[in-house]
Formats: C-alpha cells, sequence, structure tokens
C-alpha cells in the first residue's frame, strides 16, 4: 500500500530519479515501471534476456527498489534444487508477511504454494519472485518452470516471477510446458559505445579531473571498441591502464603515445584478465612465439614427452599404419587391388583424435623412445600424471581391464615438444584414417 | 629377518609432518590415540635395532637441511603472493583477486609448496586460509561445505578425523555436519565471526577440478563479494592457459588474474645436489651408479624432488640396514670405538672385500697381525675409518675444484653439473678416463685472462673450507705462487709489447743465401717450438692442478673399508625404485617362491613344476610349452597329471570335479591377466599372447 501511495503522490519524479541511476537503459526500464507503478497491472511472469553485463539484474533490482515493492533476488545456481528455491523464497514472504515461527519451514514448491495461499490472505500486496541464471532451472524437474510462471494463478497471490537469463526463451521450452509462456519477454541489447563511455565515466575514480578522465576513456573505447563490446571487460581494461597515465597533463596526443603500446598488447589478450606487466612481456615476441614458451615453460621430463607423442601418433594414425611406421622392417608395402574401392581421403588431423589402447601406446612408446627399460610403474605413474592434467584423456569406463585414452593436445603443440627432444612427430603422421 | 623388518619399515613409517601454523589443536582431543599409535610404531619398526639411533640422526639432519632449502626457495614467491593477495584484498576492486601459481608438473611436490603457501598467507594476511583438492570437492556445495568446515573448525579436527579408523563412531556426525551446505551459510558464518579478514581459498590442483564446480563457485563469491570477501590461489600444474580454457568469459571477467611461477624443478634439484648431498653436512654418503639412477629417475621420469629424495632415504635406509651399526657416517660418532676388538674382528674382517684386499698388500708380520691380532684390527679399522672420513671431504672439495675448470670448456667432455662428474669420480680413476684428457688438452688452449680467472675461483673455493680441511693449506700456497706469477707475467707482457728476440731471427734470415735459408729453415723446423714465458707458467699452473686432482680426487670407492661409507647397490635399488609390473608378474608366476617364501617351493624349484604350485602358476608353466594355439583339454590333462601326481591312481580315471573347478578358476586368472584370450576360430582352444620367455 504504501508503495502505490508514493507513486501517487509524485511518480513522475520517482521515475526520472530511477532512470538517472540507470544510463543506457531507458527503454526497458520504462516497460518495468509502467508495469509495477500500479499493482493491478503487475504480469504473473516476466522473462527477462541479453548478453552478460547488460544490466538485467541491476536495472530489475534498482526499479523494485525505487518503486518500493516487496521481492526477493536469488541465483538458481546457489539454490539450485527446488527445496532449496522454494525454502529461500518462503523465509524471506515469512519475514514480509506472515512473521511465523522460523521453525514452520518449507521444503518444496507445494508448500511455497501454501505460504502464498496464507499470505494472500492476510494482505494483498504484489510480491516478486526474482530469478538470476534462470537458465539454471532447466536441470530440476521439468514441472518447476511451469509452476514459477503459474504461481499466481495457483497460489492466489499477487506475485510475480521475474525469470532472467543470457538465454533465449526458445532455449527453456519443452513438451511438458505446451501453454505455458511468461507473460512478458523483454530483451537487453548489448550497451552502445556513447553509453559504454557513459557508464565507465561515471565509475571515475575520485579525486581524478573530469577532463582528462573524459579524454582518457574515449582514446581507450576508439581502440578497443572494435575487439570487445563487453562493459565489464572495458571497465576492467579502463582501471588497468589508468595507473599508466595517472600522472599525466591533459593533452590527447601524449595519452595515447603512453597508451599505444599497451593497447596494442591489449587487443590480443582482452578477456584473459593478465595484468599489464605480462602484456609488456608477449609483447616483445612474436605471436606465434607464445604456445612455443608454454611448452617450454611447462618442461616435462623426458619419457613423458615421448610418451605424449606416442598418444599423439596412437590417436591420429590408423593401426593399420603401425607396422609400416614403427616395425623395424617392415618390409615392403603390398600394393592394392585396383578393383578395391577408392577411399575418400581425409585429414585424420581434422576428424580429430581416435581412442586407442595401453598396449598400443606402450609399443609405440618404445619404438620411438628406444629405452633400455621395459614398462616401469614409473613411466605408469608418468601417464597417470598426464591424464591429470588433461594432456591425455581416459575415454569411456572401460575400467581396469584395457583402459583406453585419447590425446588432448593439439599440432603445433605436439610439433613444439618434438622439437625439444629433436623429433620430427609430423613425419610419423599418415594423411588418411 | 631382514626383509621381513624391512617390509614393516616401508609400511609402517609415516615420516615427519612439519606443522608450522597450527598449534593451536586441542591436546585433549587428539593425544591418547595419537600417543598410543607412536609407540605401536615404535613397536613395530626399527626403533629396537642398535643401528637405529644413528640412522634417525643421520635422516634428522638431512630432513633438516632440506627444510631450510625449501624455505630459502620459496621465500619470493611466497612474498610475491602474499603481496599481491595483500594489495588487492585491502583496496576494493570488482573482481576477485585470483593469484595463479604455476606449479610444474611434479604433482607430489605440490603438497610442500602448498603447505608453504598456506602457512605464510595465515601468518601474513588473514587466519581463513582453505586448502582443497580436487578429490573432495565433485560439486560445488561439496566445495562449499569444504570451506565452511575448515573455516569452523580448522584443520586439525579435520586431519583427526581421516585418520580415524572406520569404527569410530563420531566420524559419520562430524563428516555429515559438513559435507554439504550453500554459500549463505558461509556468509552467515561470516557475518557471525566478526573479522573482516578475507577469506583465502586455495584450488591445489585446478586441472583436476571440474570446471563447472569452479564456475560456479567463483560466481557466487563474486555474487557474495560484499558480505564475504574471498581471495583465489589455483595452483596450475602445466600453464596459465589451462585456466581460461576452463572458464568461460563471463566467469573469467569476474577475476583479477596474476601469475607466479615457481621455480625450474631442474635448477631446484641441482640446487639440492649442490647444496645438501654433495656437501660435508651430508652424512650419508651414495655411490655412482646409485645416485646416477636416482638423478635419471629424477630426469627422464617425473621430475619431482620428493620422490627423488623419498628415494634417496630409501637408499639410506638400506644401507644402514644392511651395514648395521658399522655404518660409518660421522667422524664424532665411531660405533667401532664402542665395541670390543673381538666382536669388530668378527664381523670386518671376514665379510668386507675391501678390508681382505687391504690386508693383501701387506707382508710379513703386519700381515699376520691383521689376520690374527684382534686389537691391532680395531686400531687399524678406526684409523681407516678416520681416513675415510676425512677424505671424502677433500674428495668433495677437490670435485668442486674440478667442476670450476671443466664446466667452462666446449662441449662439456665431462659434463654440466658437479652431480655429473660425481658419478664418474667416485668410483673410478677420473684422471685416467679419456674425457679427463679430452679436458686436460682442452686446458691447454686456455687463454691467460682465462685461466686466471678459474684459479681465482679454485683458490676461493679451497679457502672456503680451509677452516675445517688443514691438508688444503699447501694447495693454496702452490696455487698462489702459480697464480701470482700469471699475474706478473701479464702486467711485464703490457709493458713490453713484442719480444726482441723474434725481430732478431728475422734479421739474421734476411742477410742469408738461397740455400743457407734452406738450412737454416730445416734446423728450425727440427728444434721444437720455443715455449713463451706465458705457456712455461700456464704447462706449471696445469701440472699443478693436475697434481692437485690425482691426490684430492682418488676414488673413495677404491680405499679400504669404503663398503661402510658408501652405498652402492645398484641392483637392489634398481629392484626396489624402478618397479617392472610385468616382470614381477612373470617372475611370481615362474617362480612362486621368490614372493611367497614359502618352504614347500623351495627345494623343488630346479625340477620345473611343482605339485605345491599355486593353481595359476601350474598352468602358467604348463602353457609355456604349448604353441600359438592351447587346446584345453589338454592343458587340463597335463594340469591334472600334475596336480594328481602324488594320488596313486589308475591313468585313465575321470578328472575330478574339483581339479576341474581349479583348472577353470586358473585358466580365468590367466586370461584376466593378459596371458590367453578365448577365439572364435576354435571352440575348444585358447589364443596364447605371450612369448618369449624374458624372466628366468
Amino acid at each position: 500500500m504504501s508503495a502505490s501511495e508514493n507513486m501517487s503522490i509524485d511518480p513522475e519524479e520517482k521515475c526520472s530519479e530511477i532512470l538517472q541511476k540507470l544510463p543506457g537503459r531507458h527503454k526497458q526500464c520504462r516497460v518495468l515501471i509502467d508495469f509495477f507503478s500500479t499493482p493491478s497491472q503487475i504480469p504473473a511472469s516476466i522473462f527477462i534476456h541479453g548478453n552478460s553485463a547488460t544490466g538485467k539484474t541491476l536495472t530489475v533490482k534498482t526499479v523494485l527498489d525505487g518503486l518500493k515493492i516487496k521481492y526477493v533476488h536469488l541465483s538458481c545456481v546457489e539454490f539450485d534444487t527446488p527445496g532449496l528455491l522454494a525454502a529461500k523464497i518462503a523465509s524471506n514472504l515469512n519475514g514480509e508477511y506472515l512473521q511465523l515461527s522460523s521453525s514452520h519451514n518449507c521444503s518444496s514448491l507445494m508448500e511455497l504454494v501454501e505460504n502464498l495461499q496464507m499470505a494472500s490472505k492476510i494482505k494483498n500486496d504484489p510480491f516478486v519472485i526474482v530469478l538470476d541464471r534462470a537458465e539454471r532451472l532447466r536441470e530440476m524437474p521439468s514441472t518447476v518452470i511451469p509452476a514459477l510462471l503459474k504461481l499466481r494463478e495457483i497460489s492466489n497471490m499477487n506475485v510475480c516471477v521475474i525469470l532472467i537469463s543470457d538465454l533465449l526463451w526458445d532455449r527453456f521450452y519443452h513438451g511438458k510446458m505446451r501453454f505455458c509462456k511468461p507473460l512478458v519477454n523483454l530483451f537487453f541489447p548489448q550497451y552502445t559505445k556513447t553509453e559504454c563511455l557513459e557508464i565507465i565515466r561515471s565509475r571515475k575514480p575520485e579525486g581524478v579531473d573530469d577532463a582528462f578522465y573524459c579524454s582518457y576513456t574515449s582514446i581507450l573505447l576508439r581502440v578497443l571498441y572494435r575487439f570487445c563490446r563487453d562493459l565489464n571487460e572495458l571497465l576492467y581494461m579502463a582501471n588497468q591502464h589508468f595507473v599508466l597515465v595517472k600522472k599525466l597533463s591533459n593533452d590527447q596526443r601524449t595519452i595515447f603515445l603512453t597508451l599505444q603500446p599497451h593497447l596494442k598488447a591489449a587487443t590480443q589478450n582482452v578477456h584473459l584478465r593478465q595484468g599489464i606487466q605480462q602484456i609488456q612481456n608477449v609483447d616483445q615476441k612474436a605471436p606465434n612465439s607464445s604456445l612455443i614458451s608454454a611448452v617450454t615453460a611447462m618442461e616435462l621430463p623426458y619419457y613423458a614427452k615421448f610418451l605424449l607423442m606416442a598418444a599423439f601418433l596412437a590417436s591420429f594414425n590408423s593401426p593399420k599404419h603401425d607396422r609400416r611406421l614403427f616395425a623395424k622392417h617392415h618390409g615392403m608395402q603390398r600394393k592394392k587391388a585396383a578393383t578395391s574401392r577408392k577411399t575418400v581421403k581425409r585429414s585424420s588431423l581434422i576428424v580429430g583424435p581416435k581412442p586407442f589402447n595401453f598396449e598400443r601406446l606402450t609399443a609405440i612408446f618404445h619404438s620411438i623412445a628406444d629405452t633400455p627399460y621395459l614398462i616401469t610403474t614409473n613411466l605408469c605413474a608418468q601417464l597417470a600424471t598426464l591424464v591429470n592434467l588433461h594432456l591425455i584423456t581416459k575415454v569411456g569406463f572401460s575400467g581396469l581391464n584395457n583402459p583406453k585414452f585419447k590425446c588432448a593436445v593439439g599440432l603445433d603443440f605436439i610439433k613444439a615438444v618434438g622439437r625439444t627432444v629433436d623429433f620430427n612427430v609430423q613425419s610419423y603422421i599418415m594423411e588418411d584414417f | 629377518m631382514e626383509t621381513s623388518s624391512m617390509s614393516k619399515g616401508v609400511f609402517v613409517y609415516r615420516g615427519k609432518r612439519s606443522k608450522g601454523g597450527r598449534k593451536s589443536r586441542s591436546p585433549n582431543k587428539s593425544s591418547p590415540r595419537k600417543i598410543r599409535k607412536t609407540r605401536e610404531e615404535e613397536g613395530l619398526g626399527y626403533s629396537q635395532e642398535t643401528w637405529y639411533p644413528a640412522y634417525k640422526c643421520v635422516l634428522m639432519s638431512l630432513e633438516d637441511q632440506v627444510q631450510n632449502l625449501y624455505t630459502d626457495m620459496f621465500a619470493q614467491l611466497l612474498e610475491n603472493v602474499s603481496v599481491f593477495l595483500g594489495r588487492t584484498s585491502s583496496t576494493a576492486i570488482n573482481e576477485i583477486p585470483t593469484a595463479v601459481v604455476l606449479t610444474g608438473i611434479n604433482l607430489p611436490d605440490h603438497a610442500v609448496i602448498f603447505e608453504a603457501v598456506e602457512k605464510k598467507l595465515i601468518d601474513d594476511i588473514s587466519p581463513h586460509v582453505v586448502l582443497l583438492s580436487s578429490r573432495t570437492c565433485s560439486t560445488a556445495r561439496h566445495l562449499f561445505g569444504q570451506i565452511l568446515n575448515k573455516c569452523q573448525f580448522g584443520d586439525s579436527e579435520m586431519e583427526i578425523e581421516s585418520a580415524e579408523d572406520s569404527d569410530d563412531i563420531e566420524t559419520p556426525q562430524l563428516r555429515k555436519r559438513a559435507t554439504k551446505c550453500t554459500f549463505s551459510e558461509i556468509s552467515l558464518w561470516y557475518k557471525n565471526q566478526g573479522s573482516d579478514k578475507p577469506v583465502i581459498v586455495v584450488l591445489t590442483d585446478f586441472e583436476a577440478f571440474t570446471p563447472s564446480v569452479v564456475e560456479d563457485f567463483i560466481y557466487l563469491a563474486s555474487e557474495y563479494k560484499s558480505e564475504v570477501p574471498v581471495a583465489l590461489v589455483f595452483g596450475v600444474a602445466t600453464t596459465e592457459t589451462t585456466v581460461h580454457c576452463a572458464l568461460p568469459h563471463r566467469i573469467m571477467s569476474r577475476l583479477a588474474m596474476e601469475t607466479f611461477a615457481t621455480k625450474n624443478s631442474k635448477d631446484v634439484l641441482s640446487h639440492l645436489i649442490n647444496e645438501v648431498i654433495l656437501s660435508s653436512k651430508c652424512l650419508f654418503r651414495i655411490g655412482g651408479t646409485v645416485f646416477k639412477m636416482l638423478t635419471d629417475i629424477f630426469l627422464f621420469y617425473d621430475f619431482s624432488i620428493q620422490s627423488f629424495l623419498q628415494k634417496f632415504k630409501f637408499c639410506m635406509l638400506n644401507h644402514f640396514a644392511k651395514r648395521g651399526v658399522f655404518a660409518v657416517y660421522c667422524k664424532d660418532d665411531l660405533t667401532v670405538d664402542f665395541m670390543t676388538s673381538k666382536d669388530v674382528a668378527k664381523s670386518i674382517v671376514p665379510k668386507l672385500k675391501s678390508f681382505r684386499l687391504f690386508v693383501e698388500q701387506h707382508r710379513g708380520q703386519e700381515k699376520l697381525d691383521l689376520l690374527t691380532n684382534d686389537d691391532h684390527i680395531k686400531e687399524t679399522v678406526i684409523r681407516l675409518e678416520n681416513e675415510l672420513l676425512d677424505h671424502f671431504d677433500y674428495f668433495l672439495v677437490g670435485l668442486k675444484c674440478l667442476h670450476e675448470m671443466t664446466a667452462s670448456l666446449p662441449q662439456h667432455p665431462l659434463g654440466r653439473q658437479v652431480s655429473d662428474l660425481y658419478f664418474e669420480a667416485v668410483s673410478k680413476k677420473i684422471w685416467e678416463m679419456p674425457e679427463y684428457l679430452k679436458c686436460a688438452s682442452l686446458w691447454k688452449h686456455l687463454s691467460g685472462t682465462e685461466l686466471e680467472e678459474q684459479l681465482d675461483r679454485i683458490l676461493l673455493i679451497l679457502e672456503g673450507a680451509s677452516n675445517e680441511l688443514a691438508g688444503l693449506n699447501e694447495w693454496i700456497a702452490d696455487i698462489t705462487i702459480v697464480n701470482a706469477k700469471l699475474k706478473r707475467i701479464f702486467t711485464g707482457q703490457r709493458s713490453a709489447s713484442c719480444s726482441p728476440k723474434k725481430q732478431n731471427k728475422a734479421a739474421e734470415l734476411s742477410g742469408l743465401s738461397r740455400t743457407q735459408l734452406q738450412q737454416q729453415l730445416k734446423e728450425l723446423s727440427k728444434s721444437s717450438p720455443v715455449q713463451n714465458k706465458f705457456e712455461l707458467v700456464r704447462n706449471e699452473a696445469l701440472e699443478l692442478v693436475d697434481k692437485m686432482f690425482r691426490s684430492l680426487l682418488r676414488p673413495p670407492r677404491e680405499m679400504p673399508l669404503h663398503e661402510l661409507m658408501l652405498f652402492d647397490d645398484l641392483e637392489l635399488a634398481k629392484k626396489e625404485l624402478m618397479g617392472n609390473s610385468r616382470l614381477a608378474l612373470n617372475k611370481a608366476l615362474f617362480n612362486p617362491h621368490h614372493y611367497l617364501k614359502c618352504k614347500c617351493c623351495e627345494q623343488k624349484y630346479e625340477e620345473g613344476i611343482s605339485t605345491s604350485f599355486p593353481d595359476v602358476c601350474i598352468s602358467y608353466h604348463l602353457h609355456l610349452e604349448f604353441m600359438k594355439h592351447i587346446n584345453l583339454y589338454d592343458w587340463l590333462q597335463s594340469f591334472n597329471l600334475i596336480v594328481e601326481r602324488n594320488a596313486e591312481e589308475e591313468e585313465d580315471s575321470p578328472v575330478s570335479t574339483e581339479t576341474q573347478a581349479r583348472f577353470t578358476q586358473s585358466i580365468a586368472d590367466m586370461q584376466f591377466l593378459g596371458f590367453i584370450k578365448p577365439t572364435s576360430r576354435k571352440a575348444d582352444h585358447v589364443l596364447r599372447l605371450t612369448w618369449g620367455n624374458n624372466c628366468a
């Protein structure tokens, strides 16, 4: 009641106050305000979607706070079973409406509905349930989404469910949800460049000259916006690079010249969240060398390298070539009969790794590594280590008897590994599988 | 006897655990059980053996040194991580501060690193440090449960819990209380506990974590950031890109990462060898071949310092177990001193080959004394042991000097590391090796400044060690003289730039006729080139250095009683440390007595198959005689023949059902072990899969 009174006093002022807090989201904001300003018009369910960092949750929360509507916000990642979800909503509801003793707990959606029915008898204020990361609801039993969408119908209370997700509604749809659709579908588009600028400028660190920050951000965005439109990332970049120009005077040219090398490196490292110091290091090398430096940084033991290469050859070569490739005296290759069906030649490297068994791996390992010892426990432990590090993956549940593996690293990586021990991997790869 | 106590020693001892940070464990809860356990350990273990105190002393000194080494090594890394987390968690930023620690792929060593990290972070930043391993965190809620558990109760109780036997009544309740929880429970706990220190979560093996679990955790941690400040430490074994691959962008954008790398493990090993194992402080001396094997295992297989040390300790234990009280390790503590002359004579003279050789070198009365006079034997043994210990210290110094001279040579004929030299020099006269001769010829091409620098460095090493080893002083004096000569030549040469002698010769030659010139040149070519001053001094210096090496690097393994000090049992070490599962399997099947040590199979081994063998061994022996396809009926018949050998029955009696069952069982075992496999070509045949007999 108090909310509606406030609205009746000065709705326009409230509205502009909310809008001011949300630059770039005026349209979506207006829609929400229109819905929530009169309690009787609140829809039973709203579905909000849009990419990450487009202000979905922020907008909803600001509007509901601004209009003083009671709501509960929870993330489906944390409350990932219907029971937990219901318990959390009910405990919030109890605090607001029922003032029941805490011992009265609620452990299923059915009990939640009962609670809502009780609450509706006491007072009929609107109550909003905001579910963040709603795509996780799909992992719950298939009745949960329909139940939430029809919560008002079932409980007879003025309740509204807002689902927020990165995905489209189509992705939520399945057979049991016929005739069940959120009433309102609201899309949050990506921020435009000017909106990004406005938001970044609004988060200006304290004690910095306005005009200076303005020119700094416009230079930053001019370079980076082509590569990255994610607001979070841009904010992070703005924070990271501001240290470099902090002490400069407000001259566009000097700012640009100082930033240039860092921004150049940053265009290759957006989203990786590395500090600036490391960006400088990478900058000095050629872009291709990063992989090789990764290989040398990893420093595998000698036999582990051969084990990895053997795994690579085993998963990208067909077993029929093994004799020819690895046996010492393999003899001449028999000519195929002219009538044999022509096989379509596909590069095995494009098809992807095939599983191989342990015996084959050890056989190839011994032929390429030339070890004096047979397979030892140390070597088996090394294989386990490689599996643990996800360089080789174990396939299926074949158990102890005959485990199967797949190599999980790419050609470039294995070539770099081979180079460190003078072994040309590529000459052992047969092109057709 | 020896083996039985050996196996106990391997399994019972748990090793020392260094606990630094957590002193506040409740003593009354844990103590009674712990005390009982330690008593049991001592009762079962070696502690009653007479040599055990000596072993313990050597082990303790080794562990102390290793601990110091680790502390030095990790200091910089720990400081960096702690500074980063301290800085970022104090300033308010939107992201979760994340330190990515690249630990190298040596998995067994990670525990040591993270123990140090935990201690440092507890001391510097916050008491809430949680170490998590992927095994206990299969789902996000298990992960939260672990965090809450460790924050609330601390590590101590968890440890007791896991150490308890399964029949404990309290244990299930304790576990149940904290296996699963939601993040809001953590935030509730944080609100109640009052302090505003961040919760630092350390994921020790990032690769093995399910990415979705980490994703959910980071998402929620950043959602709750205002209520619970969280900082993360990822232990990544491979490279930073693993993190980028595992986490999607919307999660990455919630982190502010910084990468820290630990030291290259090869460097760590060479550091360890130079500072600890090949230093006079280490009381256990390992033989060249075994030592080489240990380093090879490290370089070729695992890069793990921890397992290297384990193997080193294993050699140590073996040495002490084999030599018993006679093991020589320290000059102040020669056990022979306290023993009666008779015991010494009885146990040393007949057993040690090197001592017998030593006796053979003597003639007449001296030899007789060495064989019969017990008191004289004891005196000699004490003298020899002292000599041996003394010489070994000199030997190590000599090795360092030689390393100084050889390390910078082209192509490294004697290797790059001190350990490479040690492998050879400890058992052979290194100056007789072709590699050494090659080095010696290369030294002759050293320039004056290079030689001078190397002599300076050798002097430094010698002077460093001369406090304890008085015998080095004469070498120092000699080298200083030569070095001074060398320096004098250089200062002299610079003043007089070209030698006048050569000019004179050229002048003499210019005035001659053609035949005279020819004559003159012939004579000149016959006479050896005149060495200039520098070459003379260089040769003098090199001769001196060579002489020094010959004296210092006398191989300890050729000295009498070396068996008591050096552990050089390569066969044993190889057998125990380079496990070969297939070989072991074949050996067990071929000769079960090797492992079972049963009396029944002992004598009958030569006869071939014995009735007392286990069934599967009989089947294995029989299958060796077959060709590629094995007829099961024939196999059964021969099996029956052997099993029923003793029972005197008529020949064509049917095979009893009991024998049939035993046979089937053994065949199934053989198939499981991978020796045979059924074939679809012939119904009553199996295919033999292994060939050759490399086990005998």
